[in-house]
């Protein structure tokens, strides 16, 4: 059976390795990011609630 | 000239080969997350770019273009992309971007409308420090700005958080997992310092502005590049060690 016929290698996913920066730190930041964004949308809301001021 | 009248000169050149980037990769591919992001960012320059004119000479032009762009407009359209590359339906995207278009055209006329009261302003201050005494601004002025700003922000940082979130749970592309994770603590850095401005400390804006784009542009340049795949070993080599 020559190449040609031989089915097309398919296109590999990179995986992401276990490893400290994947398993801790990543979700760690990605924790931190949320409460981060979380309070912002709260302080930049505050004013329309009529708490506070505005940029 | 101290350093913190040229943090926007920076700002502005790594926001301007970041656009560039941005839209020649839309032109390549299309997508009108790219677009969205490519006009975000070219706000986001003109935001910065203004700052950097207000350190040499002022006009009420210039200063309305600064908050208009600086801290109204950039988020809210970033995040517009974020919104076109996430929602499955389009017809949802177009109507928000729909909305997006009217609301910013609004605004523009309203921010513009704003009187000034220009022989307060000086120079030799950051903009930042000195716009709330110079630009008189109304409650709409205010509402529009934090509506825009959520909207923006969650949209942009939600989505990119989102986006690190599923890639890190299906254990993929381990570099948009990272790239994602510095697009939002890019984005979420002027969303920061635009609240440090509210309570009177402007100084940190500069700053934050510059953090921001260069942790999107290195988040986006992770996200974007192809990550080369260890190739297995051949099945026999594999049996024979």
């Amino acid at each position: 059976m020559s190449d040609s016929q031989s089915p097309a290698p398919r296109k590999q996913t990179p995986r992401v390795p276990r490893n400290m920066l994947y398993s801790r730190i990543v979700p760690i930041a990605i924790g931190v990011l949320i409460v981060l964004l979380l309070a912002i949308i709260v302080i930049v809301l505050a004013p329309l609630l009529g708490i506070g001021g505005g940029y | 000239m101290d350093i913190l009248h040229l943090l926007p000169f920076a700002s502005t050149a790594v926001v301007a080969v970041f656009a560039v980037l941005v839209l020649r990769r839309y032109a390549q591919r299309g997508g009108p997350h790219l677009l969205l992001w490519g006009i975000g960012l070219i706000m986001y320059g003109l935001g910065t770019g203004a700052e950097a004119l207000l350190a040499f000479t002022y006009s009420p032009f210039i200063l309305h273009g600064w908050y208009l762009f600086g801290a109204i407009l950039t988020p809210a359209w970033l995040g517009q992309g974020t919104i076109y590359l996430l929602v499955r339906r389009p017809r949802v995207a177009n109507i928000l971007l729909s909305v997006l278009v009217v609301a910013s055209i609004f605004t523009a006329l309203h921010v513009y409308g704003l009187p000034t009261q220009d022989t307060l302003y000086d120079v030799t201050q950051p903009v930042s420090g000195q716009y709330q005494q110079v630009m008189e601004r109304t409650a709409l002025t205010r509402t529009l700005l934090a509506v825009f700003a959520a909207y923006g922000t969650l949209a942009l940082v939600g989505g990119a958080l989102y986006s690190a979130y599923i890639f890190l749970r299906k254990r993929v592309m381990p570099q948009r997992v990272l790239g994602n994770v510095l697009i939002a603590a890019g984005a979420l850095s002027p969303a920061l310092g635009g609240v440090l401005v509210a309570r009177g400390l402007g100084d940190y804006l500069f700053v934050s502005e510059l953090l921001g784009a260069i942790l999107m542009f290195i988040g986006f340049r992770l996200a974007t590049t192809q990550q080369p795949v260890a190739v297995p070993a051949p099945a026999s080599s594999a049996a024979g060690s």
